[in-house]
């Protein structure tokens, strides 16, 4: 280290300087572990101090050491600096060097404030005209073909030189007329000028019909089914419902981004929103500029993704399912059996409903399996599939009154099954009974939430109609009606006694739409006949309830089966107008103890039953 | 017209794609369709 540190030269008598080495020694002692050049200061008094006490008799006098001291400094001020203070302290600096500290300049050369507050200048603008002046494209070949114009030159032309009228003539596909005309040409110019002139008009018009229209002038159906057509083709745009947008903008996803979609689904059990996911998954915000990009992105990926995931939203509510995801509604009876037993809707009329809420009066087929149907009222009152390929939506139902909400499914009718909701087996079971009327409300800003009421009304016990699902009997049990309900359709023991330990229909007699009405009437009509060959009379109104007990039926559906020519079994009343009687099959009849159906009269099912037990 | 096959313009559609990048959102059908009648 010591061979690193530069020898110092001191000027001065000996005495001076030897104790201006004493000084540097002290100071280099002191700054041992500084850098070269960082100052090292010595304070006057201290060192006259230091000094006199390494010194013995005169020569440790601090005036004579001080004089010595001033002395040895001023010879020596090539190494030793001195500063003083207004108070009069006395400071002498140098460096491990063996110089006075140079003055340090600040590098404002470079400082972040100055580019902040003075950027650099831009570029100079190219030379946008000379960029111009150089053509790329010759201007002959950039311009719109005008066609009538040249049609017209070529007319004018026609007189003089037929051979340039020819070729256009060719070119507007005249095929038949060109050779023709080139024939004629070669023996008659003249004659054959007039009659290409008269030959042109043909090919201009069929030109001049294709070219552009402006779009005022469509319709805005026209103009909605070119716009679709069109996007719809163009690999530029892509679509998502009726949103569209550019391709190269849509978010990427990766396959394993998929696959924390579809954990993530299936972790929390129900779909969930386009909105959840972008949140919940990607951490992106409601604020981002680009967050409605981000959305539409998610929902064209996953709608890609056909073999996972399952869009079962509505426009305002785009939710996602994917595959393994529990299903939700009953599970007593298939989709494909609803399906089938709701079929006669789709003959029904559907009603546009402008209201924001609805009155639905519940069946016992309805609250025994949690359904909604999507009847002639309902079908425009839920949301229509909002992709054309979409079976399903799910939908949540608000109960306000409870402070619960649920989901349900909209299945969407097809080509042989009719549409209905599902889900709703919960709420019917624990809080209404059949016959109930509920208030269906939609939600003003989603068209994928809806408000389900009813009117709570002072709660009594009534025995009603239930399914015994051990026994597979219909019950009648206490239970609470605490809301408005319909008389017509609450199914009590009082008013239909003889429902009591009936069996429900086997899933063959139920298809049959002719057997339920038969089944209805036996149940509930009043008997004309006799015991041997009854005759049963009663009003659609008042079956109506009792047919829903077994498979759904509107009032229209129940008069359309009882007036069809089919089922010579009903016939109408031509005493009391709206009125039918039933007259069981005589095979049926015949079959009496047998296990067909006209055998089950009430009589013959207790009998079943005490078979049974 | 009933009868023609007309369809956008490319400069219509490359405006569309322009559109899309400077509002960085989607459009619905409706909103395209007010863009191209108000040119």
């Amino acid at each position: 280290m010591q061979a690193t540190q530069p020898t110092v030269e001191f000027t001065g008598s000996s005495d001076e300087q030897k104790l201006a080495k004493e000084v540097f020694d002290v100071a280099r002692f002191q700054g041992r572990f500084f850098t070269a050049n960082a100052p090292i200061y010595l304070k006057r008094e201290q060192l006259i101090g230091f000094l006199a006490a390494q010194r013995k008799g005169a020569a440790a006098k601090p005036e004579a050491v001080a004089k010595l001291l001033d002395a040895a400094m001023a010879q020596n001020a090539a190494i030793f600096g001195r500063e003083e203070t207004d108070d009069g302290v006395v400071t002498f600096v140098t460096t491990q060097a063996g110089s006075p500290p140079a003055q340090e300049q600040a590098d404002t050369l470079h400082t972040l404030a100055k580019r902040f507050m003075e950027p650099t200048p831009l570029p100079p603008a190219p030379d946008v005209e000379a960029e111009q002046s150089g053509a790329l494209i010759a201007t002959g070949w950039a311009q719109r073909l005008d066609i009538a114009e040249m049609a017209e030159e070529a007319e004018i032309d026609s007189v003089g030189e037929d051979r340039v009228v020819t070729t256009i003539a060719t070119s507007a596909a005249t095929e038949a007329a060109a050779p023709a005309v080139e024939d004629q040409a070669a023996a008659e110019p003249v004659v054959s000028a007039v009659e290409v002139a008269a030959v042109t008009p043909a090919p201009v018009q069929q030109v001049e019909a294709a070219p552009t229209v402006a779009l005022s002038e469509l319709s805005d159906e026209q103009l909605r089914e070119l716009v679709v057509k069109q996007l719809d083709l163009d690999d530029r745009f892509v679509a998502f419902g009726e949103q569209y947008f550019a391709e190269d903008m849509v978010d990427r996803y990766s396959r394993g981004d998929l696959r924390r979609i579809r954990e993530y689904i299936a972790e929390m059990n129900e779909p969930l929103s386009d909105e959840q996911l972008l949140q919940s998954l990607f951490n992106r915000r409601a604020n981002d500029p680009t967050y409605e990009a981000g959305l539409f992105s998610i929902n064209y990926r996953l709608s890609r993704e056909k073999r996972e995931f399952e869009f079962v939203g509505t426009k305002d509510s785009r939710l996602w399912s994917t595959v393994g995801l529990a299903p939700l509604g009953t599970t007593l009876r298939k989709a494909s059996e609803l399906g089938s037993d709701y079929r006669f809707l789709l003959d029904e009329e559907a009603v546009v409903q402008p209201d924001p809420a609805i009155l639905h009066t519940l069946t016992f087929y309805e609250w025994a399996y949690g359904l909604l149907p999507l009847d002639g009222e309902l079908r425009h009152f839920f949301p229509a599939a909002y992709l054309s390929e979409q079976k399903t939506a799910t939908l949540r139902f608000e109960v306000p009154q409870l402070y619960a909400t649920f989901l349900a499914e909209l299945r969407y009718p097809t080509a042989n099954r009719g549409g209905y909701l599902v889900g709703f087996d919960e709420f019917y079971h624990e809080n209404v009974v059949p016959g109930a009327i509920l208030t269906i409300e939609r939600t003003a800003d989603n068209d994928g939430v809806f408000v389900i009421r009813y009117t709570a009304q002072a709660e009594y016990e009534d025995r009603l109609l239930q399914i015994d699902e051990r026994r597979s009997r219909y019950v009648f049990r206490p239970q609470m009606v605490a809301q408005d309900v319909d008389e017509a359709w609450l199914l009590t023991e009082t008013r239909y006694p003889n429902l009591n330990n009936v069996k429900p229909l086997d899933e063959k007699e139920r298809r049959r739409v002719d057997t339920v009405i038969g089944v209805a009437f036996e149940r509930v009509a009043e008997n004309t006949g006799t015991n041997a060959a009854p005759r049963y009379w009663s009003t659609p109104e008042e079956l109506l309830p009792i047919v829903n007990i077994e498979r759904p039926f509107t009032l229209r559906a129940l008069q359309e089966a009882l007036e069809s020519p089919q089922h010579s079994q009903f016939e109408s009343d031509p005493d009391t107008p709206g009125a039918f009687f039933y007259t069981p099959p005589a095979k049926e009849k015949a079959s009496g103890g047998s296990k067909k159906r006209s055998a089950r009269a009430r009589v013959d099912e207790f009998e079943d039953e005490d078979e049974e037990f | 017209m009933d009868e023609r096959e007309v369809e956008i313009s490319e400069a219509l559609l490359l405006r569309l794609l322009h559109t899309f990048r400077r509002g960085l959102k989607p459009l619905t059908l409706d909103e395209i369709i007010a863009l191209l009648k108000n040119g």
